[in-house]
């Protein structure tokens, strides 16, 4: 008899990597604690109690446009980044046509060390606003522009939720504050290992709006939140048992009987945003929304080469005399 | 100059804005639709203001964010993704003015062109003598500058569109009632307009023969249309005359019209005495077939229509007849020169008799019948005599009845002559524009360019094709050539440009276009590809003007006749007609 090999074909385009990177050799302790269930790990129906209530999707998109270096007269030298972030939101309430409400874009000269230097403005409108980057190490410019359009994205929520949108948050819930009540997180990808292996192996029973039982964990922040996987697209013939199913995250502020309301009718709701295969490479997960919105967002950057042109003429004017900032 | 405050959108940036055209992305509420004119205004670095003018040839509309055609459902219908409406229209340059070579500053500011704006956009403010032709979308005229039509800086009109969606003849007939019955045409025409004349030959049914008759379904919303055009009160045509061949079956000399909508009495009988024939030269238009000038029957034509022109007297008669008398060896020879030598009256017994077209074949026959008579058949072989013969068989047959005595040749007494030429064999046709022609074009050599005479001609592809030669042609290209300067202007219409003769095309200043045939689109390069893609879904009444003031095209409307075009249009307003049938059929 042929032993049956489990093989699969990842959904996403092989450019994109993959959405399942947890690795059953790593040593971290799974932190998650079950909390709806009691010790089980049930799979629940999703269910849209409120198809009224519009959501707002967040996301944001950054690039590194130039990389500088400045050398000191000790020899030292010192990185920085000129880039950009933007971030935005889509609104979808399901009667209208989903539309763009909110659009911010800063574009910034990150350095590392302790000296953050300006750069001259350049005629076309360019300009950077100089930050110096909180951590050390050369990738510390990249990184903070990273943390910057993420803290943005947390701001925008934020103003989101205080003006009364429920917000969906491309990516783990990050810098959310106690007040602000109606903003979820939606992570595609699966890095760590959080649920205890015995559990683990039934998160792909989960069909298509479906969930798996709440439970918290605990963030790179240390603050604690509600968390569930859900299935948000079908699986087929060639994918693998984690194709589709994404981690919906809730402050832990919230009651728990407000977030198992919340997380059905995520579970439900998602299902019809989910991207189409032919037209994105990271589908199903990557929603139709946030897949507009990135594309819109990266759009608002500008084009790439005419920004790197624009610092290097940034450069050349500082070199000249006109001193950097 | 009033400034434009209709704001409906900006040049697009997203695209190429050219000197000649630009796109503009349109505000959420605008609505702005092909023909629509535009002002786009910038301030150039120097501080001077820049005005482009133009007109919407396109429009378009997309889902900016949509890049599969499906996801116009998620956007649209499922309401899952964002995505934005944005509507475009091409705007094709008009006018800049100052006039700088600048194409329009992307994402200036685009606005309807209104008031003076709008005569900016469409030259009036150039225009010479404006005579409006029809109106745009919004119900506000469109001009023509008069003074490319009546020869001063430009003349002639050619008009070309698919048959049978009545158009062509029907803007031919609309301008000459805007020219004689309307007061844009007293501002026009001037002093001379009492003694402007235009011929018209109907060629279809008896469809002109009416044109002094209200039009019975003309009613009050076409009547709107007249009065924004400036004439408030459109009625029938005042002053015109029909004129009717005599009919095939009419007793030996007398004059009865071939006619069976109008009475005798509302129509003048025409036709050609043997004199008038004979001293006109109308010989050659019986070879009016452009085919007949490739063999050698011109050769022999030629030295018959000399010969008859020596031989003939005026008959003591005085009904138009001749009698046919050998002149002698020394009267001159060439058709020019014994036309100017005068001869004294003659009797009918003095020679041979004529009366009509018939008694001149009888009389050719018997001169050349017999062979070898070279003063007449100017040493033709026999073969191409007797081809000569057969073709006056024929053609007796078919104009036969247009020469006889007592009959009018056609006087063009009244502001508009119909002549109806729609009954007669297309020889018959040929013979009778071709002599009409050559008669209105000769009266006016040398009496200078006002006032003018105007020429309505359908078929024009008939009489001029474009490949051939013959008599008509020759006159008609002679028209279009030198017709401008002598006041004689060509109002030509056709079903495709390409049919017609080059020379009349090229010279006409003013070019209409009605519904085209999509398949002749390549003579009206003047139409852009939108244009001539639009002109083969026109409805009857639209159509487009190409004049030399506009660098553009501009399509247009112009209103429903008040008079009557066709037979089932003539009003019941000929009470005293009735009566007087009435008292006939006792």
């Amino acid at each position: 008899m042929t032993p049956s090999l489990d093989i699969y074909v990842e959904d996403w385009a092989a450019g994109y990597g993959t959405p399942y990177l947890m690795d059953d050799e790593d040593d971290d302790e799974p932190s998650a604690i079950l909390v709806e269930d009691g010790t089980n790990l049930e799979i629940h129906d999703g269910v849209d109690s409120d198809p009224s209530r519009a959501l707002a999707f967040v996301d944001g998109v950054r690039r590194g446009e130039a990389a500088l270096y400045r050398t000191d007269p000790d020899g030292s030298m010192h990185r920085a980044i000129a880039g950009a972030y933007a971030c935005g939101a889509v609104l979808c309430d399901g009667v209208t046509v989903p539309r763009i409400i909110e659009s911010r874009v800063q574009r910034l000269v990150i350095w590392e060390g302790d000296e953050a230097l300006g750069l001259p403005d350049v005629a076309g409108g360019w300009s950077w606003t100089p930050r110096r980057a909180r951590a050390t190490g050369p990738d510390a410019p990249l990184g903070e522009l990273q943390n910057r359009m993420r803290e943005a994205e947390s701001i925008l929520a934020q103003d989101l939720c205080r003006a009364g949108h429920s917000v969906v948050m491309d990516g783990p819930i990050y810098f959310v504050g106690a007040s602000d009540h109606d903003v979820m997180g939606y992570v595609k990808t699966h890095r760590k290992p959080i649920l205890a292996p015995e559990y683990r192996v039934r998160v792909p029973e989960v069909g298509v709006g479906q969930r798996t039982s709440l439970f918290t964990i605990r963030g790179r922040n240390r603050d604690e939140k509600y968390a569930c996987y859900a299935r948000i697209g079908r699986r087929s013939e060639d994918s693998g048992p984690w194709s589709g199913i994404v981690r919906i995250e809730f402050p832990l502020f919230e009651s728990m009987t407000r977030v198992v309301r919340l997380a059905d009718t995520m579970t439900a709701r998602l299902v019809r945003y989910a991207g189409v295969a032919h037209r994105d490479p990271r589908a199903p997960q990557n929603l139709q929304p946030i897949g507009a919105l990135e594309k819109h967002l990266r759009h608002l950057l500008g084009d790439g080469g005419l920004a790197e042109r624009a610092v290097r003429e940034a450069v050349r004017i500082a070199r000249r005399g006109e001193a950097i900032v | 100059m009033n400034v434009a405050v209709n704001r409906v959108g900006l040049v697009d940036g997203s695209v190429r804005s050219t000197t000649r055209r630009f796109d503009v992305v349109l505000e959420a509420d605008s609505v702005v639709q092909l023909d629509d004119l535009v002002v786009v205004t910038q301030t150039l670095p120097d501080e001077r203001v820049l005005n482009h003018y133009g007109i919407v040839v396109e429009g378009s509309g997309r889902i900016e964010g949509a890049e599969m055609s499906s996801d116009t459902a998620r956007i649209t219908g499922d309401y899952t993704m964002p995505g934005s409406t944005s509507r475009c229209v091409t705007v094709q340059v008009l006018r800049t003015f100052e006039e700088l070579w600048i194409p329009p500053a992307p994402g200036s500011p685009v606005h309807l062109a209104e008031g003076d704006q709008r005569a900016m956009a469409l030259f009036a403010d150039q225009m010479a003598r404006p005579l409006p032709v029809g109106l745009d979308q919004h119900e506000r005229p469109i001009f023509l500058d008069f003074s490319f039509l009546n020869g001063e800086k430009g003349g002639h009109a050619s008009i070309s569109g698919i048959s049978g969606v009545a158009t062509k003849t029907s803007f031919a007939l609309f301008l000459l009632y805007m020219l004689f019955e309307t007061p844009h045409g007293d501002a026009v025409l001037g002093h001379h307009k009492p003694n402007t004349r235009a011929v018209v030959f109907n060629v279809k049914g008896e469809d002109l023969l009416h044109l002094d008759r209200p039009n019975r379904i003309f009613d009050e919303e076409k009547r709107r249309k007249w009065n924004a055009l400036g004439v408030p009160n459109p009625g029938v045509f005042h002053d015109v005359e029909f004129f009717v061949p005599r009919a095939r079956n009419a007793a030996d000399n007398t004059r009865v019209g071939d006619v069976e909508s109008r009475k005798q009495k509302d129509v003048t009988v025409y036709g050609w005495t043997p004199w008038e024939f004979v001293r006109g030269g109308l010989l050659r238009f019986c070879f009016g077939d452009a085919n007949d000038r490739n063999n050698q029957l011109s050769f022999i034509e030629q030295k018959v229509r000399a010969q008859l022109v020596r031989w003939a007297h005026r008959c003591t008669t005085d009904d138009g007849s001749i009698v046919l008398a050998d002149p002698g060896t020394d009267f001159p020879k060439t058709f020019e020169k014994a036309l100017q030598r005068p001869k004294p009256p003659l009797n009918p017994g003095d020679g041979v008799h004529v009366r009509d077209f018939g008694d001149i074949v009888d009389f050719l026959e018997t001169v050349l019948g017999g062979g070898n008579n070279s003063d007449w058949d100017a040493g033709v072989q026999v073969g191409t005599v007797h081809a000569f013969l057969r073709r006056l068989y024929a053609v007796s047959l078919r104009l036969g009845q247009l020469v006889s005595t007592n009959v009018t040749r056609v006087e063009l007494r009244h502001a508009v002559s119909v002549v109806d030429i729609h009954s007669l064999h297309d020889d018959a046709q040929r013979f009778v524009v071709g002599a009409l022609l050559f008669q209105v074009f000769d009266a006016k050599q040398g009496t200078g360019r006002e006032p003018l005479q105007f020429i309505v001609l359908d078929e024009l592809n008939k009489y001029a094709p474009r490949e051939g030669s013959s008599p008509i042609k020759e006159v008609l290209v002679d028209i279009a050539a030198r017709g401008r300067s002598l006041g004689v202007i060509l109002i030509g219409a056709q079903q495709s440009a390409g049919d017609v003769a080059k020379a009349i095309t090229t010279n006409a200043a003013i070019k209409i276009v009605g519904r085209l045939d999509a398949g002749s689109a390549d003579d009206y390069r003047f139409l852009s590809p939108e244009l001539q893609d639009r002109a083969s879904r026109f409805l009857p009444g639209t159509m487009i003007i190409d004049q030399p003031i506009v660098p553009a095209p501009i399509p247009f409307r112009y209103p429903f006749a008040a008079y009557a075009t066709n037979v089932n249009e003539a009003g019941d307003d000929d009470a005293p007609g009735e009566v007087e049938a009435l008292f006939d059929s006792l």
